[in-house]
């Protein structure tokens, strides 16, 4: 099933495509879903298409009449701007303005017994006319979910995307609620999706209840992360509670087949006393902490790494015995490190926290997962999905995992 | 092949004489050493004792061994029951406690059915009780916690806290804390009490603990009022009806000035402040609570601290968005 047609109502999306067709297309595709599928009024704002190129593809692709589209246009059913005049049309980027044209649509719609408005905005003027800032400010002034019928994607090029800055993409993903790539749900093993940059990941996975060892498939994932990594040549970092058990980190190792060609001595670590960290963590003291990040610097600086992947999944074990403040301490500390490390040396640090999602199921873990979530940049299932910070994670995991049983059978 | 940093730090030195001994009591000892011989634990070595050697073993304990253990877990599942009541028997666990007063004992239980028979009896706390399948992350933890700070002790001037509590009993006992360790650290307390709480009790609570109320006060260390005051305005309208309201930035200034004249003062470091909350769902105010609570700063930039005391039926009441909005506005949050 689409990502597209599973879309929650008053939800603020952030789209990001590949090419400028391709975010045509897709902004059409979704568009058309809301107004024959979901009863909803629609907006496509694009500098793209002139405004008879978009009608041309509508009365094309949508089977609508020349006479009919007229009609649903004079109506506010169809609605067709440029990004110039719902933008830029005084000589300031007036929020308040656009909001209001905005929520003038979607009280149109419903008096027109019409669900909501469904809106595509592409954004890429904002680049054009190198107003970047603004345009994250302008994000930010809306909420993950909107407080009036209006569902609408934001739309970004890629090549625009990824002159932002680590700050502004956190912005970026805390004020919508769900991340599409072409519309579908963003992939961190996407090629596209470029994680030599600094993000702080949260990965969930769901092993059997009571197991003491990872799933086999989510060791694959596991494997997958750092294999790219070493596969790019990163400098890889392996901090986990299970390297604990003697034959684990050959385990890892094993699954790494990407490695046997290439030296791996000098690009990959495995901290094997990782019950010291956990230990001193508790007691609040993130000293051998420190001690990894100057370990992880020199080493870096050593072996001319600029990219480098961290696996941890100390912060879960905090979790899991609840020892909830030190957890976020902890997820504290490496988010302080990871921007420090760029800031001051130009590293690029991708840290994947690991954590277990049975884990979140009852009170009051379920509400210090708000906190987990809040403090990474990205939060993905086993599989890389990236998800919203803000959507019901579990019935979109569930749902999908239900897709995939009955597609078995 | 890999490279293990652990093992050429010295910060970690892992030296088998240097290890601190985890002394695990069981009937079970071949499961245990199969599931444990497959992991190291960098500092620690496990000592497995069987139930029915126990007494030999502490006979031959010197005061090395002593010095070097950290810690005790009897394997209750499989411990020697009373064979009149099929219980527990409680004189060899007394005996123990006896012997290793000075050491941390846990408990490991086969189910959670019987974690209440297990503090009836009066040995132990909960919080000294695991449940199986008992693994190695379950002693790594143990010995973690042996030296962790309770938390009310972790809480330091700037924390802006979220308590949530499930009795009266459990909320007073924790002001009463929370004002000791102001005591301690020279931090004037502020106890805001709930209609539930009558001064007069807490009063009498606190004076069970030795504390010198009347100096306290007198010294201006201690004031307790009730929440209403400080968080909501009464306001008459036409003549007879009264509307409360919540003025975020008058609270905020009141608390704020309170921790400019402390600051002050010779020798007190700061403010300290109890809040029970009640009084906003008792007068409807739930969303003005939420919004006062996200105007509160995450971390103060006044040396205050503030611990907001919520009931966890009141918090039942919220829907998820206003719990989320709550837990992410404060930095420490216990449940």
């Amino acid at each position: 099933m689409s990502p597209i047609t599973q879309i929650q109502d008053k939800s603020h999306i952030l789209g990001i495509y590949s090419s400028p067709q391709r975010k045509i297309e897709d902004g059409l595709e979704y568009l058309r879903i809301g107004f024959e599928e979901n009863n909803e009024a629609i907006l496509m704002i694009t500098n793209e298409l002139t405004k008879n190129e978009v009608r041309n593809e509508i009365m094309k692709s949508w089977k609508i009449s020349p006479n009919k589209l007229v009609d649903l246009e004079k109506n506010s059913i169809i609605n067709i701007k440029s990004s110039t005049e719902v933008y830029f049309s005084t000589n300031r980027i007036d929020r308040d303005k656009i909001g209001k044209q905005f929520s003038d649509l979607a009280n149109k719609a419903i008096e027109k017994r019409k669900r909501g408005l469904r809106a595509f905005g592409d954004v890429k003027i904002f680049f054009e006319r190198g107003y970047e800032k603004y345009i994250i400010e302008f994000e930010k002034s809306f909420p993950p979910s909107f407080d009036f019928p209006m569902t609408s994607i934001c739309a970004y090029d890629l090549d625009d995307f990824e002159k932002l800055d680590h700050r502004s993409r956190k912005i970026l993903f805390e004020h919508h609620n769900l991340y599409l790539t072409n519309n579908l749900f963003r992939n961190i093993f996407d090629d596209s999706f470029s994680l030599s940059l600094t993000e702080h990941i949260c990965m969930f996975y769901e092993n059997e209840l009571q197991s003491s060892s990872f799933s086999d498939s989510f060791v694959t994932s596991l494997s997958r992360y750092l294999g790219e990594g070493l596969l790019h040549n990163q400098l890889c970092i392996y901090l986990s509670m299970h390297n604990t058990k003697k034959d684990h980190p050959k385990t890892i190792l094993s699954q790494l087949t990407n490695l046997k060609k290439s030296p791996i001595k000098k690009k990959f670590m495995v901290i094997k006393n990782s019950d010291d960290y956990y230990i001193n963590a508790v007691r609040n003291n993130l000293k051998p902490f420190e001690d990894l990040k100057k370990e992880i610097f020199e080493k870096a600086i050593l072996g001319n790494k600029k990219d480098i992947r961290i696996v941890c999944d100390i912060p879960n074990f905090l979790f899991r015995y609840k020892h909830f403040d030190q957890c976020i301490a902890l997820e504290e500390w490496w988010d302080q490190a990871i921007e420090e490390l760029n800031k001051n040396h130009g590293l690029n640090i991708s840290l994947l926290c690991l954590y277990d999602s049975n884990n979140f199921k009852n009170i009051p873990f379920k509400y210090h997962r708000y906190r987990i979530n809040d403090i990474h940049g990205i939060v993905c299932d086993s599989e890389g999905m990236v998800h919203s910070k803000y959507s019901k994670f579990d019935s979109l995991t569930d749902k999908r995992k239900s897709e995939k049983e009955g597609k078995g059978r | 092949m890999l490279e293990d940093i652990g093992n050429h730090n010295n910060n970690y030195i892992s030296n088998n004489n240097k290890k601190k001994t985890v002394l695990l009591v069981t009937g079970n000892i071949q499961y245990y050493q199969q599931q444990f011989n497959n992991y190291n634990i960098n500092k620690y070595k496990i000592t497995f004792v069987n139930w029915n050697d126990l007494l030999s073993f502490i006979t031959n304990f010197d005061d090395t061994k002593r010095k070097n253990l950290e810690l005790i877990i009897l394997d209750i599942s499989t411990a020697a029951k009373d064979a009149k009541t099929n219980q527990i028997s409680t004189s060899t666990i007394g005996e123990i406690k006896k012997i290793f007063y000075d050491t941390r004992i846990f408990f490991i239980l086969p189910f959670e059915s019987m974690i209440d028979n297990l503090l009836s009896i009066g040995i132990c706390k909960q919080e000294d009780i695991r449940l199986q399948p008992f693994s190695v992350f379950d002693i790594i933890d143990l010995i973690s916690i042996t030296k962790k700070n309770e938390r009310l002790d972790r809480l330091q001037l700037k924390d802006h806290c979220m308590y949530i509590y499930s009795s009266v009993d459990d909320k007073v006992k924790d002001a009463i804390k929370f004002l000791k360790i102001g005591i301690e650290n020279n931090e004037m307390t502020l106890l805001l009490l709930s209609k539930e709480i009558e001064p007069s009790y807490l009063l009498c609570q606190i004076a069970l603990h030795d504390i010198d109320i009347s100096k306290l006060q007198n010294n201006g260390l201690l004031k307790i009022a009730n929440t209403e005051e400080y968080y909501l305005s009464f306001n008459q309208k036409y003549n007879k009806i009264n509307t409360v309201t919540v003025d975020n930035k008058k609270v905020h200034s009141n608390f704020f000035n309170l921790a400019d004249q402390v600051n002050k003062r010779e020798g007190i470091n700061g403010l300290r402040i109890f809040a029970m909350l009640d009084c906003f769902f008792e007068h409807g105010l739930v969303d003005e609570l939420v919004d006062y609570e996200c105007e509160t700063p995450f971390k103060f930039s006044k040396p205050i601290l503030g611990i907001c005391a919520y009931n966890d039926k009141h918090i039942a009441q919220l829907s998820e968005d206003q719990i989320r909005k709550l837990v992410l506005t404060h930095s420490s949050v216990w449940i």
